[in-house]
C-alpha cells in the first residue's frame, strides 16, 4: 500500500451486503472511515458493525441513501462533510433492476429506471462530491460485470445499466483528466452474494457449481481485494479501464471445456 | 501488500534497462531477490547494484542469457535454484523484434519468426523450465506487452504480433497453470515509456513530437509500471487470472483526431 487511508472517507453505496459489504471491510482494516449506504430498510446494522469490530476496525457510518434521489445524496454527503474535508474513494456499487423475460417483456421505462439505479450514480455521486466539498474524490471505481459480453439469464438490464457505467467511466475519464481523480471499473462475475442468489435462485448455485466447479463463483473477498488495489496507490496510472476479476473463468466457459471434462463432468 | 517479499525470488528478463529494470526495482524495495537478464551485454551492473544498494533493497543477480535459448534458461535457472527452492514471480518482459519500415514488403516469414521466438515464446519457454527445474510453476507470471496489438504505431508490425501471441498464449496458460497449481497469468500492457529501445523502434522525433501534441501525460513514467506490476502480484489481485490490463493514463481511449479538433485552439490547428 502506497496510501494511508487512516481516517479517510470512503463511500460505497450497496455497502451493507455483498461486495460492497467486502470492499467496506478491506477500506475500514487500512483505517478508513467507511460509509455504507442502502435503501430498502433491509440493513440489519448489528451483524455488519460486529464484522467489523472482529477485524478491530472502525465502525463503519450506516445512512439509508437512495441512490436515485439527489436530496439523498445530498444528505449523506453533508453527513460526511462534518467529519471530513473530501471523500477519498467513492465506490460505485448499487445495483438494482428488471429481471427481464424474452423480448416481450422489454420497455422503456424498465430501461429508464435500471439506468436510474444502476448506472446514473458513478456521475451523479461525483457531481455531487464536486459541488459539497469544492473537490472530487481521488478514487473513483465502478462495480461492473460481464454481462454486455457474455449471455447471462434475465440478465439484460444488469447488462445494459453496466455498460452505460462503463462507458460513462471511460468519458469520465478524459473529461477530468486534469484532475487529481482515476476512474477504473471492476468487473466481475457470479459473486456468490445474496443478489445472486435473489435474481437466480438456489438452483442456478447448485447447478454451476456442479458444472463449474468451485472456480466458477466468485468469494465477495476476492472482488473487494482488486477494487482497494486500485486505491492503493500503485495503479496511479491506470485510468478509464475496465478490469475483469475471475479466475480467468469468462475465457474458459464454453462448451468446448465442457467437452474436454465431460467424464468428470458425468454429461 | 499482502504479499511478503522478503527473501522471496524473483526473475525479470531484459531486466538491466527500461521497464524490466523498473520492475525489478519494485520488487527489490520490497526485499525480494531479483535476477536480471540481459543479452546483448549492454548492461552497466555497477550502476544497477548502486543504484538498488541505494533502495536499501538485496543485491540483484545479473545475468546474461539469450531467452530465446533453452539452454542459457537452464543454466540461469539452476543457479537462482542453488539460493531458492522456488520461483515465486516471472517477468517476461524480453522483447526484440524487428522494425518495419517498408511497408508490406518489409514483411517477412524470417523476421516474423525471429520476432516469436525473442518476444512471444520466452513466456511460454521459461514457464516450461521452470516447472522442470522447480518442480512447479511460479505464483505470478507477469508479461510485458503494450496495445500494438489494437493500436498502429508506426514500423510496430512484428512487435504487435509479438505481443499479441504472447496475449493469447498468457489466457491458456492461465487457464492450465490455474486448474494445475492456483497460479495466475496476467499481462500488463503499458503505453509508451520513455526509454532507450523506444527511440531505436521510432526514432528521436518521436517522443518530442508526442509531448507537442499531446502533453505529458502521453508517456508512462517506469516506477508506475514498476508499482503496478507489483501490484497485481501483492496479492491484493489473487482472482485477477488470464488478464490483460492496460496502464496508460486513459490515453489510449482519446488518442486520436477528434481530440485535436476539441483542443484546437490549444494547439493552434486551424480547421
Amino acid at each position: 500500500m502506497r496510501n494511508d487511508f487512516t481516517n479517510k472517507a470512503v463511500v460505497i453505496t450497496g455497502g451493507t451486503k455483498g461486495i460492497g459489504l467486502a470492499t467496506g471491510l478491506e477500506f475500514a482494516r487500512q483505517g478508513a472511515h467507511v460509509y455504507l449506504t442502502h435503501r430498502w430498510g433491509s440493513a440489519e446494522e448489528g451483524p455488519i458493525l460486529a464484522k467489523f469490530e472482529e477485524i478491530g476496525a472502525r465502525a463503519p457510518t450506516i445512512v439509508e441513501a437512495d441512490v436515485s434521489q439527489d436530496e439523498d445524496t445530498l444528505a449523506l454527503l453533508e453527513l460526511i462533510k462534518k467529519d471530513h474535508e473530501m471523500v477519498e474513494v467513492f465506490v460505485s456499487n448499487v445495483c438494482v433492476v428488471q429481471p427481464a423475460n424474452g423480448i416481450d417483456s422489454y420497455n422503456k421505462r424498465s430501461l429508464l429506471r435500471s439506468l436510474d439505479y444502476s448506472a446514473w450514480p458513478f456521475i451523479a455521486y461525483l457531481q455531487h462530491m464536486k459541488a459539497v466539498f469544492g473537490r472530487l474524490p481521488r478514487y473513483a471505481v465502478g462495480v461492473s460485470s460481464d454481462g454486455a459480453d457474455n449471455y447471462f439469464a434475465h440478465y439484460e438490464y444488469v447488462a445494459l445499466s453496466k455498460t452505460v457505467m462503463e462507458t460513462l467511466c471511460r468519458y469520465a475519464a478524459y473529461n477530468l483528466r486534469d484532475e487529481d481523480i482515476r476512474l477504473n471499473i471492476v468487473r466481475s462475475r457470479n459473486a456468490l452474494t445474496d443478489a445472486v442468489l435473489e435474481i437466480f435462485g438456489q438452483d442456478y448455485v447448485d447447478f454451476m457449481g456442479k458444472y463449474g466447479g468451485e472456480r466458477y463463483f466468485m468469494q465477495p473477498e476476492e472482488i473487494a481485494k482488486p477494487i482497494l488495489a486500485l486505491c492503493s496507490g500503485m495503479l496511479d496510472a491506470m485510468n478509464g479501464q475496465i478490469l475483469q476479476i475471475d479466475k480467468g473463468m469468462a475465457f474458459a466457459d464454453t462448451l468446448s471445456q465442457k467437452l474436454e471434462n465431460r467424464e468428470e463432468l458425468g454429461l | 501488500m499482502i504479499q511478503d517479499y522478503k527473501n522471496k525470488s524473483v526473475l525479470v528478463t531484459g531486466g538491466t534497462k527500461g521497464l524490466g529494470l523498473a520492475i525489478g526495482r519494485a520488487f527489490a524495495a520490497e526485499g525480494a531477490h531479483v535476477t536480471l537478464t540481459n543479452r546483448w551485454g549492454s548492461a552497466d551492473e555497477d550502476a544497477i547494484r548502486a543504484d538498488f544498494a541505494k533502495l536499501g533493497a538485496p543485491e540483484p543477480r545479473i545475468m546474461e542469457a539469450d531467452a530465446s535459448f533453452d539452454d542459457d534458461t537452464v543454466a540461469l535457472l539452476e543457479e537462482i535454484k542453488k539460493t531458492h527452492d522456488s520461483l515465486d514471480v516471472f517477468v517476461s518482459n524480453v522483447s526484440f523484434a524487428q522494425v518495419n519500415k517498408e511497408g508490406l514488403d518489409g514483411l517477412s516469414r524470417k523476421y516474423l519468426h525471429r520476432s516469436l521466438e525473442y518476444s512471444a515464446w520466452p513466456m511460454v519457454g521459461y514457464l516450461k523450465k521452470i516447472k522442470e527445474v522447480f518442480g512447479r510453476y511460479p505464483r505470478y507470471t507477469l508479461g510485458t506487452s503494450c496495445d500494438g496489438p489494437e493500436t498502429y504505431y508506426p514500423g510496430y508490425d512484428y512487435v504487435a504480433v509479438a505481443k499479441a501471441v504472447m496475449e493469447t498464449y498468457c489466457r491458456y496458460l492461465g487457464k492450465h497453470i490455474w486448474e494445475a497449481e492456483g497460479g495466475t497469468v496476467n499481462i500488463l500492457r503499458s503505453r509508451p515509456v520513455s526509454t532507450d529501445s523506444l527511440r531505436s523502434t521510432f526514432g528521436e522525433d518521436y517522443e518530442p513530437f508526442l509531448r507537442k501534441w499531446h502533453g505529458e501525460d502521453y508517456f508512462i513514467d517506469l516506477e508506475q509500471v514498476g508499482d503496478a506490476a507489483l501490484a497485481i502480484c501483492s496479492g491484493l489481485m489473487d482472482a485477477m487470472n488470464g488478464q490483460v490490463v492496460l496502464l496508460d493514463k486513459g490515453v489510449a481511449f482519446q488518442d486520436n483526431l477528434m481530440r485535436l479538433f476539441e483542443q484546437r485552439e490549444k494547439y493552434g490547428l486551424e480547421p
